[in-house]
């Protein structure tokens, strides 16, 4: 942390940068900061190559603007470092499950390009405890890892239901949790989605359980630099066609042949017959080379974090809005 | 001569203008960066809650009052830490100088083991080792009013009551008392055994530097080993001992640092979640700079003090 905040004290004198996307060009990759490690969301596989929901998120955009998901840099960010990584121009793109809050925005220069999972924070408890409710921890010791919304979050909740705790803050989500399981802490705190991958960590997986109850609202989406319009939209638009994409129909597998579509949506989605990339710096087909390198949200969705991974996440507020969910992405036209 | 002030002073002027250039350089980058360069946030409402404080905290105090903890537990953690190291070191150390072969070597383990470790594993070996063979809060161990569980030791204080685990008023924690916990004593042991590797070297380096002729000498004018040792081997040995014992405390209280791994509210884990919670990251870590650099200085102050009162420093 402190040699990122010394080097990028000492390089603020080379700035005047032209536009993101031009560097991004220029450069032959897209620089995108991601977790250091979270099962899912970005972790990488047995053979060094990144993978999880965040990194489809990076391969996404970058197939937009050079056609091949693999022209991606990933930095690995700790929860601390992120936002100076961005802020000083050393990553591209933030795609690292981050919480959409006021403060990044309106104070930290960041711009959050859409919010591409729902999350909330959730607790981890011991099964033979039988607690139903957070209100039930009255007065227990509670594990957290810092880097995140999460210790603010807990002492809201207990101060609201007139009730304390002590929490046992842990740098390392592994320490936390080893503390956890080594009987220390009553229960485990982080985002809902950190949960179900940590808990596949313990040696009795089948002993904890998740409560239903989630004590925040914790938007997850792709962040970049304030000041940058037209990058701005590329993510926030890419996002958008992941989602449209999947509304639509329009999977990795049928993607070639749906360019052959009557369905208007369709044919304006995949660029068909006008073009919609162009105000995006991007060409026309620029869906259609998306979706063929990840697929659509559902697509990236269930091969990262549902039914085809093995933290089996329901999707709840991430379905279509047509499904119950939360998703509703603008149209494209 | 004048040549030469005058070359001096505007280099001088150079190399201050070249610091002022680059600070206003860096100032108006930050601004036009969107990153907070201001202090004003400190005094703001912390809301996250501490588990571990020596003065009253609770989630509606300020970011400062949080430091304020955090530098206070980081400060007596290491002056207790700083304390048991000296004994243990010197215990080791006066085992190494031993002339019983078999409690000579054993120190000499001791050192070559310990000092070979990094300090982490030494601290999560602690945490675990503590850890593990305690029993839950219900099934705590009780001693004469002292109880100890995987929570921690509980004693007895004035105003804090006794402690007592009573499932009806809290079903998860031992209520009352004085608590040590398992991450605070984790960290002092950690750090006092890590240390007193060193320190038993430093003593040695020390004893073995004094000329054995002055033992000799004392031991003629018919001082006893234990009147030898005291007056005459020690005195000299401590002041070619004191400078690199000091740097030893300096090190174990930046060492201290390490204590957010295993989950003490010392500086660096309550800064880490000031940085989190207001992003003002070039701030909070100017901030642990100079409170690092502060306590170091407190320390040396100390010393110093105690090198003149003692008079080992003497020429």
């Amino acid at each position: 942390m402190l040699v990122r905040v010394i080097a990028f004290s000492l390089l603020l004198g080379l700035s005047a940068r032209a536009g993101t996307l031009d560097d991004v060009l220029a450069r032959g990759a897209l620089v995108c900061g991601v977790n250091t490690g979270l099962a899912g969301f970005g972790l990488p596989d047995n053979r060094g190559e990144w993978r999880g929901f965040d990194i489809d998120y990076c391969r996404a955009v970058a197939a937009a603007i050079f056609d091949d998901p693999q022209k991606v840099r990933f930095t690995p960010l700790s929860g601390k470092d992120r936002f100076t990584a961005l802020q000083s121009g050393e990553i591209d793109l933030l795609s690292r499950n981050t919480t959409w809050t006021q403060s990044r925005e309106a104070g930290q220069g960041l711009l959050f390009a859409g919010v591409n999972y729902f999350d909330g924070q959730a607790f981890m408890v011991r099964k033979a405890r039988n607690l139903k409710s957070v209100r039930d921890l009255k007065g227990a010791s509670i594990c957290v890892q810092q880097g995140t919304t999460t210790e603010l979050n807990l002492a809201d909740t207990f101060r609201k239901l007139g009730i304390s705790a002590e929490t046992v803050v842990f740098t390392g989500g592994d320490e936390a949790l080893k503390a956890y399981e080594s009987g220390r802490c009553d229960a485990y705190t982080t985002d809902g989605s950190a949960l179900y991958a940590q808990r596949l960590k313990l040696s009795a997986p089948g002993e904890h359980e998740i409560l239903g109850e989630t004590i925040s609202k914790e938007p997850f989406g792709p962040v970049v630099r304030q000041g940058d319009d037209r990058w701005f939209n590329l993510v926030k638009w890419t996002h958008f066609a992941l989602l449209d994409a999947e509304e639509l129909g329009v999977t990795a597998a049928n993607v070639e042949r749906l360019r052959q579509s009557d369905t208007p949506e369709i044919r304006r989605l995949l660029g068909a017959d006008n073009d919609f990339g162009a105000g995006l710096g991007l060409p026309k087909d620029w869906v259609v080379r998306i979706v063929k390198a990840v697929g659509n949200y559902g697509e990236i969705f269930e091969r990262n974090l549902g039914q085809g991974s093995p933290l089996k996440i329901p999707r709840g507020l991430n379905a279509q809005w047509r499904d119950g969910g939360l998703h509703y992405a603008p149209p494209v036209r | 001569m004048n040549r030469r002030i005058a070359l001096q002073a505007l280099l001088l002027v150079i190399v201050a203008a070249l610091f002022i250039a680059a600070a206003l350089n860096a100032a108006r980058n930050l601004e036009a960066r969107h990153i907070p360069t201001s202090f004003a946030f400190l005094w703001q409402t912390a809301g996250f809650g501490l588990n571990q404080s020596v003065i009253p905290f609770s989630p509606l105090d300020t970011y400062a009052r949080a430091l304020l903890v955090g530098v206070l537990n980081t400060l007596i953690v290491s002056a207790v830490a700083s304390v048991l190291a000296t004994v243990v070191g010197f215990a080791v150390g006066f085992a190494r100088l031993s002339a019983h072969w078999g409690l000579s070597r054993l120190a000499a383990l001791y050192v070559e083991t310990l000092r070979n470790i990094p300090l982490l594993l030494h601290l999560l070996f602690w945490y675990i080792v503590l850890l593990t063979p305690l029993p839950q809060p219900e099934q705590s161990l009780s001693l004469g009013g002292v109880l100890l569980n995987n929570r921690g030791l509980y004693f007895p204080f004035p105003g804090l009551g006794w402690p007592s685990f009573d499932a009806a008023r809290n079903a998860f924690n031992v209520e009352g008392g004085l608590r040590l916990s398992p991450e605070a004593a984790a960290l002092i042991f950690g750090l006092t055994f890590y240390t007193a590797a060193y320190i038993a070297e430093i003593l040695r380096a020390g004893v073995q530097a004094v000329p054995r002729g002055q033992g000799e000498a004392a031991q003629a004018l018919g001082l006893s080993p234990a009147q030898t040792r005291r007056l005459v081997v020690m005195p000299q040995a401590l002041r070619v001992a004191l400078p690199p014992l000091i740097s030893q405390y300096l090190a174990l209280t930046k060492n201290s640092s390490l204590a957010a791994f295993i989950g003490f509210a010392d500086l660096m884990q309550v800064s880490g979640t000031i940085l989190n919670q207001t992003g003002a990251a070039l701030q909070t870590i100017g901030i642990d700079m100079a409170l690092y650099l502060g306590l170091s200085m407190l320390t040396l102050a100390l010393m110093r003090r105690i090198e003149k009162k003692s008079d080992w420093g003497a020429k």
